[in-house]
């Protein structure tokens, strides 16, 4: 009976355990994921609300309106056409097509959600409708346009999809976001009917791509933090193509570099070199780092849904382990996380968890919330961010991204060609991520463009629309950093 | 023999706790009548609270209880009538009727611990009964919700493997009390059997599970219950292979939005109510409880956190924590190893089915189509709750008398001392 | 009651609930602590409670010394570990000896485990004749290993006394009688 007795007591605290864990787990998921699942367009609450409440504004850090109700309780956008398209992923869209826009995900601050409950009751005595609170994204809409336009300027012969992204690396703050193809949103209607090339869908943080070569910054992390004798190494990259197992690996454009260092031969962006590093690091050391800069991550950001990274936890063989040296095996990843990686280069190793809410004041203009910067990790050592700093500075000077250049900048970046197949064709993608690296401009983009056909690379595609979104946050420096914050 | 009167400080520990119930479902009732002006809800709202009075001070002088138990009780069973009348008054009516039935069917119970001589007796005659009972939806059962375990009699329906969870503790604790293996482990393989037929994986699930923990408990074998989690698992792993409603389930557990419309529908509404809900809830009476699928059975704890929040649901578990707790020390405090192993069986019955469908419904583990004890609208569910809490009473006021007789034993034989 | 009013109030009302339903666990746990509190007071007033009697060691065997005593509860198992209700720490004694249970009328019935056995005034009890002979009354020994053990049952407890010799050194108060008697009156 004694024993019996203690077997009860222990089979009670199982079950307070077993309590406890679902106390901890249901805590957990409401205050992690309820932001989301609460804003989800299928949400019946959400959609009670809407009919009774006045949705509030949309601004971006200018003041500019990009979503305002009309009195007759239609949705408005801004009124030129280029303008409301350039934005339509970022501030989204009255149906929810874009399910992560801010017109949706932020629906508890846009219809009122948030309100105090004096307010509540004022706005009751008062008989007027109810307004919901304001929201001021960090992003300037100006540059999306800019973008846009970018993009329609200088992959004319391309088709027209892709993505960018520019973050202030120092805050996390997304100065821009696009994604190509976009959408009116003020006629949805006739984008209903043809939505090919997924208009709806944000390419910058619901796409995962193969990097390319721009992968090859967290290779060289790996390899300057791992490997001793980095200091020496050099690599004879010649006409040959290496064999690694069964495949061979060459160069874009076949061709040889010679003999290359480290830095060379990121700047040549040699797929053959960063092979070998990859095979010199193995699978761990490799893993390892790219997981400190954020793949295989569960991305929860409080104001960004990100499809989350991926880099393959074991390497089949020798040729997967060298592929993922440059970027080419299943690595994944969305454009956002590269610009963020980026940014980690020229922000000391340190990423900053991206946002874009700047802050959400009430209908009586009274400040609610004003958010701040947040450290998302520390991606890689300060010492190996300098190094990084130097080789990508390296890549626009005179290795592959001469093309982002810019007068006044001192630009800095990687280039990447990434080969995938879409539905069945090959497909190749066009990266540029980079930064600049400027006390007075503490930016970092990261530019996508898809299918750019065999004979381009990403240094010709990419590169170019990101010299000029450097040369339009050059042009509007002033604006943008010394912005005060709206009362 | 007058039974040991509560101290004074206890009796006021206990007015405190009712009073303080009390308040709660008068305000409760209170604000959903001034929803519509209608007179149910301000006439529940006095009857309700009048309810808990009386359980809490009338009813322990008819019988023998345990007030602390029956108030706990009383929360919940009070707490499930004011969410169904908040969504559906009808089942509120339905569910006050169910209550006074199985309170009836409770002081039974209790009556009949303390009466039952010959237990040996007893269970032999259970075992053909209970096997009896989870036969008949085999033959002439209803299928509902993918499971052919309810039957039909005229109007009301019944869910036998409800029932039969009482006779499958009191006859698991018997032999097991005796050290005889072999009579509760056919009976045990033998239901199980009869509910994996019909496909009531959840209620097999809760078998198996307080069956092995019973064992763990009278016997103390760690290898062997070792073997027993084994076994359950790899049974789990077959089941998955097996059945292709298994597959589906896992696989909504993982990701419910990949098949939003259909199979997936359930959960998602369930955690976007959980989510509108937050901290605080959106109110009685406000939120649309309704559009979460089966809100009045298996997802009213949902309906809860959306209403209250989740700061009330966190003291919803608590309270169902309290209750174990409760169980537990009575099942320790028991002379007779079969009377503690039948008070443990019972508190371990209602803790796991409070964890498995709370589970189920924050999508910690994948649905499985219990109900929330007490909480949940139903007959069978609401009976079997209370009876399972009538057989701790039960115990508890075994223990009392046991308590009582040494009390006047070390009186009486003081100087006795032989 | 118009919507938004209701609203109004509906919204102000989830503090007080929130509010309730934390003071209400606090009040349902604050009742546990309370009671089990009492009880242990209870409890501490009485210390044989639950107890049926003692057994009194006789003989030196092992961690076993002459006179020691060792209480029975009603219900229980017998053996040489300390989680057994009556610890005999004597060579010869199993981990979990045997099982026993005071029977009211009868007496302290015993049954050994698979394979022990043990001697009751002398005469040998397997698990097979438990059920006919393995009953323990006020007085009887109880020879488990190398241990003997007297047991004495507590006073207002009923058992039958079987026809058979009772031990000579022990008395009780009152005269024992041969038919069913009690072990000692109260008045």
């Amino acid at each position: 009976m004694k024993r019996q007795r203690l077997h009860f007591k222990l089979l009670f605290l199982l079950m307070a355990g077993l309590f406890a864990l679902l106390a901890a787990y249901g805590a957990y998921s409401v205050l992690t994921y309820g932001n989301r699942w609460f804003a989800s367009n299928r949400n019946p609450r959400v959609r009670a609300q809407k009919e009774s409440v006045i949705a509030g504004d949309i601004l971006d850090r200018q003041g500019t309106v990009l979503a305002t109700t009309a009195a007759d309780g239609t949705r408005t956008y801004q009124a030129r056409e280029a303008a409301r398209r350039a934005v339509v992923h970022m501030v989204g869209d009255p149906q929810g097509q874009v399910s992560t826009g801010v017109e949706t995900f932020q629906t508890s601050y846009l219809y009122g959600f948030r309100a105090s409950f004096t307010e509540l009751v004022r706005a009751l005595t008062s008989g007027e409708a109810r307004r919901g609170d304001n929201v001021t994204l960090t992003a300037d809409s100006r540059l999306c346009t800019a973008i846009v336009s970018s993009f329609d300027g200088h992959s004319a012969s391309y088709c027209k999809r892709g993505a960018a992204v520019v973050l202030n690396y120092r805050t996390g703050e997304v100065l821009a976001e696009v994604s190509l193809p976009n959408f009116d949103p003020a006629h949805i209607s006739e984008t209903l009917k043809d939505d090919a090339g997924r208009p709806f869908w944000n390419r910058v943080t619901q796409s995962i791509y193969p990097p390319g070569s721009t992968f090859k910054t967290v290779t060289e992390a790996a390899a300057l933090r791992s490997l001793e004798d980095i200091g020496s190494f050099s690599y004879d990259c010649a006409e040959t193509p290496l064999t690694v197992g069964t495949h061979e690996i060459s160069d874009y454009g076949g061709g040889s570099h010679g003999t290359l260092d480290l830095s060379t031969a990121f700047a040549r962006s040699c797929n053959k070199a960063f092979a070998e590093l990859a095979l010199r690091l193995g699978q761990r050391r490799l893993l390892q780092t790219a997981e400190e800069a954020g793949f295989n991550d569960n991305f929860l950001f409080r104001d960004l849904v990100v499809e989350n990274s991926r880099f393959p936890l074991t390497a089949a063989d020798d040729w997967e382990l060298a592929a993922s040296g440059f970027g080419q095996s299943s690595v994944a990843a969305s454009p956002l996380h590269m610009c963020m990686i980026a940014g980690a280069v020229a922000n000391d190793g340190v990423m900053m968890e991206p946002r874009l809410l700047r802050q959400v004041t009430s209908p009586a203009g009274r400040v609610r919330l004003a958010f701040t910067s947040q450290v998302y990790r520390r991606a890689f050592t300060p010492e190996v961010a300098e190094r990084l700093r130097g080789d990508m500075r390296l890549v626009v000077t005179g290795g592959t991204g001469r093309a982002a250049a810019v007068n006044g900048v001192t630009v800095c970046g990687k280039t990447g060609t990434a080969d995938s197949t879409e539905d069945g064709k090959p497909i190749s993608y066009g990266w540029f991520i980079g930064f600049a690296q400027d006390d007075d401009l503490p930016f970092a983009c990261a530019v996508l463009v898809e299918d750019i056909g065999e004979k381009t690379s990403g240094g010709a595609a990419a590169a170019p629309i990101a010299a000029d979104i450097f040369l339009w946050l050059r042009q509007h420096q002033r604006e943008i950093v010394d912005a005060p914050a709206q009362p | 023999m007058t039974k040991h009167a509560p101290s004074r400080r206890l009796r006021r520990a206990a007015t405190r706790l009712s009073s303080v119930v009390m308040l709660f479902y008068f305000s409760a009732f209170v604000l959903l009548g001034l929803k519509d002006y209608a007179w149910q809800a301000f006439a529940l709202a006095l009857a309700v609270p009048a309810m808990i009075w009386l359980g809490t001070n009338f009813l322990p002088r008819l019988f023998p209880a345990d007030t602390l138990l029956l108030s706990l009780t009383n929360f919940l069973c009070a707490l499930g009538v004011l969410v169904l009348y908040d969504t559906n008054p009808v089942y509120a009516y339905h569910q006050a009727a169910y209550y006074a039935v199985s309170l009836l069917a409770m002081i039974c119970c209790v009556w009949a611990v303390r009466a039952v001589r010959h237990w040996g007796a007893a269970a032999w005659v259970l075992i053909p009964v209970s096997l009896a009972l989870l036969a008949v939806p085999l033959i002439w059962g209803k299928e509902t919700y993918g499971a052919t375990n309810w039957i039909y009699i005229g109007s009301v329906s019944v869910q036998p493997s409800e029932l039969v969870k009482v006779s499958l503790i009191l006859i698991v604790s018997y032999f097991m009390s005796r050290r005889r293996f072999l009579p509760w482990l056919l009976f045990a393989v033998a239901c199980l059997g009869a509910l994996m037929l019909q496909r009531d994986l959840g209620t097999a699930l809760l078998y198996y599970g307080v069956t092995l923990l019973l064992f763990f408990a009278s016997s103390g074998n760690v290898p062997l219950t070792g073997l027993g989690v084994l076994g359950g698992a790899g049974a789990a792993v077959l089941g998955y292979r097996m059945f292709a409603h298994v597959k589906k389930r896992v696989a909504i557990w993982r990701n419910p939005w990949a098949d939003y419309e259909n199979a997936g529908f359930q959960i998602v509404q369930s955690l976007m109510a959980l989510a509108s809900g937050g901290l605080i809830g959106m109110g009685l009476g406000l939120g649309s409880p309704r559009t979460i699928p089966v809100y009045h059975t298996d997802f009213i704890f949902a309906v809860i956190c959306e209403q209250f929040g989740l700061i009330f649901g966190l003291c919803v578990l608590a309270m169902y924590l309290a209750i174990l707790w409760r169980g537990a020390t009575i099942a320790m405090a028991a002379r007779h190893a079969f009377h503690g192993l039948v008070a443990m069986g019972a508190t371990l019955m209602i803790g796991l089915q409070t964890f498995v469908i709370i589970g189920g419904v924050i999508k910690l583990i994948p649905l499985t189509g219990v109900t929330m004890p007490f909480v949940s609208y139903g007959g069978s569910s609401l009976l079997s709750s209370l009876v399972l809490i009538g057989l701790i009473q039960g115990v508890a006021s075994l223990n009392e008398d046991d308590l009582h007789e040494d009390m006047l034993l070390a009186t009486g034989g003081e100087e006795e001392g032989v | 009651m118009k919507d938004e009013w209701y609203t109004v109030i509906a919204l102000g009302m989830r503090y007080w609930f929130a509010l309730l339903g934390v003071l209400i666990v606090w009040r349902a746990f604050h009742w546990l602590r309370r009671d089990r509190r009492e009880k242990h007071r209870r409890l501490r007033q009485l210390p044989d409670a639950g107890m049926v009697g003692e057994f009194v060691s006789l003989n030196d065997a092992g961690d076993m010394t002459v006179d020691d005593t060792l209480p029975v509860p009603r219900e229980g198992v017998l053996g040489r570990l300390y989680s057994c209700d009556v610890p005999v720490l004597s060579p010869g004694v199993a981990k979990d000896h045997l099982d026993f249970v005071f029977e009211d009328g009868l007496g302290l019935r015993v049954r050994p485990r698979h394979g022990q056995t043990c001697r009751i005034n002398g005469e040998e009890l397997t698990r097979r004749d438990a059920a006919e002979r393995g009953v323990l009354v006020h007085g009887d020994v109880l020879q488990v290993g190398e241990a003997a053990l007297r047991l004495r049952l507590f006073s207002g407890l009923k058992f039958r006394r079987p026809a058979r010799k009772a031990p000579t050194e022990e008395r009780k108060a009152k005269a024992p009688k041969a038919a069913p008697g009690k072990g000692g009156e109260r008045g």
